[in-house]
């Protein structure tokens, strides 16, 4: 959805802030993968765990490492790494789950996400977003909001429910 | 309006705290509602008047009887309390009326023959021949319509209690209540089986008086109450059929032939009525309804004696105690309450005032009576005064409660079965709640496992946690049998059908039930209905031969059997469907595969193999494609469902003897009884339901069949290996077959050997969905967690013999 603001954009005094950065605005919790630091919604994180056994689950996308047992529930567990092709590393001790609620068909559902490590909970204001680059990254800019300039670091805002709706696909 | 509603309060009340024991309670309770009525004429509600003097009529009928059903008639008065304060409290249409102009007050040039005094209410006689042909014909408009019909076949007599202009008045139906709407479907369900063991019970045995009271009473009750709601073709059909009964008790009518077939199709009508609620508000009469509501005013009609027209001029009177014992005496004819007349107390009739729906019927008789002696249930807030007075008058009712079957059990939300046959009292509970429930119970049994893991070693010997393991044990228990509920229902309805295809078939088949009292889950036994009314259809349609007379000739009796079975063994119910039949023919089946391209002329088939072919999908050796079956889509859904059960179907059948379809489903959809295996690092469970065996084998065992597929000699019979570590892409596991071991499991009459690892054991698991998005791979049943807390993959044993199948298993052949 910010995409397409993107010519639009440019023209504008940095001063005005459009409705599709308003929207994005508010409180991000932000984590590593490799190199770059990402931000996913707030109102959509249920809770932070620490790394489990995750039993895979065969045949499974390339992208589900496995489920994991949360309190008698099973969710899926999806590697972000894969899923923005990047290598797979070992886990350390600050490797985390994400557990995310995102929504299908008419429910939501649960899943978790493996990253590297948890920042912090970040309150993102409008002005400094802006929308999803056109060009490079090798990330399809269908799972990303947006970008956020935070002092001098760069925050890539995820479309969590993007990227897990590709989860819907099984294969068989 | 303040005084009445203070009034109402004060009805409620009394009734809330009416205390049967005491003699001159009814009569003082007489006094008020006579007083109460009185008032409101005085302030002009008349149609709450109406129904004032019906309560009145009503009670004192109770008391003269004896005061037989007086807890019935208190429930009636509670609810027509709670539902006239609703109408009458601001905000609530105060009359409830559906004016014939846009005008409050109806136009009197509505009604161009309208007498003065003639209500519709009154029922004279001279509308009882017309009414239902008049209502037919009109049947597309609207409820307005029929009445103005009856309007100018309506002749003056008696003492009007009401004004003029409440002629015109039509009600319409009352669907602004959902939960009471939705309580009125399913007791009007419970009541409609019921009537339909009672009509096969009759079908055998004609003199079966229970049986012809019961149905009555059913029928009394379903009309009173859809004329509490105002649901006009509902109230006249069960009207006229409870006549009819009415009269078979009376001897004037025996229950046979075409009264059998009208009453069986009565309480057809009626389900598919009273299911059409749930849709929303009912439509006109179709014509099938107008033909079988006159048809039964015939039969009524003709077994009628003198004394109606006597009973019909007084029936013209006043309103006064008349009322029911008038419809007991004459019949349908001369009460013939036109569906769409005002369902106020008809003085005349004075059937239903609305003030008299009756919740259930306090039925001692036989078998499954529904007795709710329901607290009512916490879960539903509504707080108004209604589910007060009628939670007490429920209360107050439930020390009758005889034999409360399971079938109360099977039609309320859940059911506390406490034991023994006898006193099972039905608590409502949400469903929800019992859910929620049932899964904490769930997560419980695992948390004590992985607390029994961890701890075992230091706590080894001590009491304590072996204490609470047990008790853990028995909730896990307790928890599942929540939601058991034995099969009977199922069963009789089974009954019914066997007796109507046989009928259409022009077979004569008899039909023998064993171990309906057999519990299972109550979502097991929802699903299991459809496959089991195929498998009945099928037993009748294609086994029994096609005439008594192609049975003699073989030296069979006329009649077929049927015998449907059900016991428990080993965790799963077994439900069997035997018919003593024709039996399979080999050789018609095979032809029919080969035809239809599921088999090729080489392929060897075990016999079981053959049978097994009548569940593909397509396939039906049927002549023609019957009205019954023989589409060919019946067996394939049959294993469809049963195997969503996560359940087995099979079938064994002697040529000339019969056939037997089993099925087998486990006793509770949430547990599973697994192996668990390794392959590699990683973890699967086999429902042991599949598992037929285990051993090892040496790598002399296995033959290979065109370099790909392995074979295993198996008791002389050669049958598929499949390597589950390469169907599963696990990197570490056993390549060679001697240093694992096959585990046998069978699908469809087929066996695989399934090589693992190792075998770990067996237990049991909560089974979990592997949550949502990985639901669809094939092969994965699900997830369990395991005594460690780590989640173990429940295969489906299907799904990976399918998986098998495809795969090629190229390289895979290291020995």
């Amino acid at each position: 959805m910010a995409v397409e603001a993107t010519s639009d954009h440019k023209s504008e005094n940095e001063a005005k802030v459009s409705s599709e950065q308003l929207e994005l605005a508010g409180k991000y919790l932000t984590f590593v993968l490799g190199t770059e630091q990402y931000g996913l919604g707030i109102l959509k994180v249920r809770e932070i765990i620490g790394l489990v056994d995750i039993t895979p689950v065969p045949r499974a996308p390339s992208f589900v490492r496995g489920v994991i047992n949360l309190r008698g529930r099973i969710i899926p567990v999806i590697e972000l790494r894969r899923v923005f092709e990047m290598e797979a590393v070992d886990a350390t001790r600050e490797t985390c789950i994400v557990v995310v609620d995102v929504p299908k068909d008419d429910r939501t559902i649960e899943i978790g996400v493996v990253v590297d490590s948890v920042s912090e909970v970040l309150d993102i204001s409008a002005e400094i977003i802006d929308p999803a680059p056109t060009l490079d990254l090798n990330i399809a800019t269908d799972m990303i909001l947006g970008m956020a300039r935070v002092e001098k670091a760069v925050k890539i805002l995820l479309d969590i429910d993007s990227i897990c709706s590709k989860l819907t696909l099984p294969d068989s | 309006m303040k005084e009445i509603l203070d009034e109402l309060e004060d009805l409620a009340s009394v009734l809330v705290q009416f205390d049967s024991r005491d003699q001159k309670a009814p009569t003082a309770l007489t006094e008020r509602f006579r007083a109460f009525a009185e008032m409101l004429e005085r302030l002009d509600y008349p149609l709450q008047a109406r129904a004032a003097r019906g309560s009145v009529t009503r009670l004192e009928e109770c008391v003269a009887s004896g005061g037989a059903d007086l807890e019935l008639v208190l429930r009636t008065l509670s609810r027509g309390v709670a539902s006239m304060q609703r109408s009458i409290r601001p905000g609530g249409g105060a009359k409830r009326v559906i004016p014939l102009s846009d005008s409050d007050k109806p136009s009197p040039d509505v009604s161009p023959a309208e007498q003065p005094g003639t209500s519709a209410a009154e029922k004279p006689a001279a509308e009882a021949e017309k009414p239902g042909q008049e209502e037919c014909v009109q049947a597309a408009g609207s409820p307005a319509d029929p009445l103005q019909s009856d309007e100018p076949s309506t002749e003056s007599s008696g003492s009007p209690k009401v004004a003029p202009e409440e002629k015109a008045e039509v009600l319409a139906p009352v669907m602004d209540d959902p939960e009471l709407m939705s309580e009125f479907i399913s007791e009007s369900l419970e009541h409609l089986e019921v009537s339909d063991e009672h009509l096969l019970l009759l079908e055998a045995n004609p003199e079966e008086e229970e049986s012809l009271h019961a149905l009555y009473r059913s029928f009394h009750t379903i009309k009173g109450v859809a004329s509490f709601f105002n649901l006009h073709s509902i109230r006249e059909l069960a009207h006229e059929a409870e006549s009819l009964f009415d009269r078979a008790r009376d001897g004037e009518v025996t229950m046979d032939g075409e009264v059998m077939d009208l009453s069986f199709a009565s309480v057809d009508s009626l389900r598919t009525m009273v299911e059409g609620l749930r849709e929303g508000a009912p439509g006109p009469k179709t014509e099938a309804v107008c033909e079988l509501i006159g048809n039964l005013k015939r039969l009524v009609a003709g077994g009628a004696s003198k004394e109606e027209s006597t009973s019909v001029s007084s029936t013209d009177g006043s309103q006064s105690n008349d009322g029911p014992q008038s419809s007991q005496g004459s019949s349908g004819t001369s009460v013939p309450a036109p569906a769409s007349a005002p369902p106020a107390p008809a003085p005349a009739s004075a059937e239903e005032p609305p003030a008299r729906p009756e919740p259930t019927p306090l039925v001692e008789a036989k078998p499954a009576a529904p007795v709710k002696a329901a607290v009512a249930s916490t879960s539903k807030s509504g707080a108004s005064q209604a589910k007060s007075t009628r939670a007490s008058a429920k209360k107050s009712s439930g020390a009758t409660a005889k034999k409360p079957s399971g079938a109360a059990a099977k039609k309320s939300d859940s059911s506390w079965s406490g034991g023994g046959a006898q006193k099972r009292e039905p608590v409502k509970v949400d469903r929800d709640r019992l859910d929620k429930l049932v899964n904490t119970i769930g997560e419980l049994v695992i948390a004590e496992s992985v607390a029994r893991e961890n701890l075992g070693a230091a706590a080894a010997g001590t009491d304590s946690l072996e204490h609470m393991h047990k008790i853990t044990r028995e909730l896990q228990e307790l928890s599942l049998s929540l939601r058991m509920v034995p099969i009977r229902n199922t069963f009789q309805k089974m009954a019914r059908i066997v007796r109507d295809v046989a009928k259409k078939a022009s077979k004569e088949v008899e039909f023998v039930m064993e171990g309906e009292d057999t519990e299972l889950d109550k979502t097991v036994v929802d699903k299991i209905g459809d496959p089991l009314v195929h498998i009945v259809r099928n037993a009748v349609d294609h086994g029994i031969e096609d005439s008594p007379d192609d049975r003699t000739k073989v030296g069979k009796k006329r009649k077929g059997k049927v015998r449907l079975r059900a016991f428990h063994q080993s965790g799963n119910i077994h439900i069997e469907v035997e018919d003593d039949g024709r039996g399979l023919n080999r050789d018609a089946l095979v032809k029919k595969a080969i035809e239809r391209g599921l088999i090729s002329e080489d392929d060897i088939l075990t016999d079981s193999e053959i049978c097994h072919l009548i569940f593909h999908p397509g396939f039906s050796t049927a002549k023609e494609v019957t009205e019954i079956s023989g589409r060919g889509v019946g067996m394939d859904v049959v294993k469809r469902n049963v195997e969503s059960l996560r359940g087995s179907v099979h079938v064994r059948s002697t040529i000339g003897e019969g056939s037997t379809i089993s099925m087998q489903v486990p006793l509770t959809l949430a547990i599973i009884d697994g192996m668990v295996v390794t392959v590699g690092s990683e973890r699967f469970i086999i429902p042991s339901l599949s598992v037929i065996e285990q051993f090892r084998v040496s790598k002399d065992d296995i033959a290979t069949v065109n370099e790909r597929g392995e074979m295993i000699m198996v008791r002389n019979q050669l049958v598929p290996l499949a390597r589950l570590g390469n169907l599963f892409h696990v990197e570490d596991c056993v390549t060679g077959v001697n240093r694992g071991i096959v585990v046998l499991v069978e699908y469809g009459g087929r066996m695989t050997g399934l090589l693992v690892d190792r075998v770990l054991g067996q237990q049991q698991f909560v089974i979990k969905s592997l949550g949502s998005g990985l639901e669809g791979l094939n092969g994965l049943a699900g997830g369990a967690v395991m005594p460690d807390g780590r989640v173990g993959i429940i295969l489906d044993v299907h799904g990976v013999l399918e998986l098998a199948r495809n795969a090629k298993q190229s390289c895979a052949l290291t020995v």
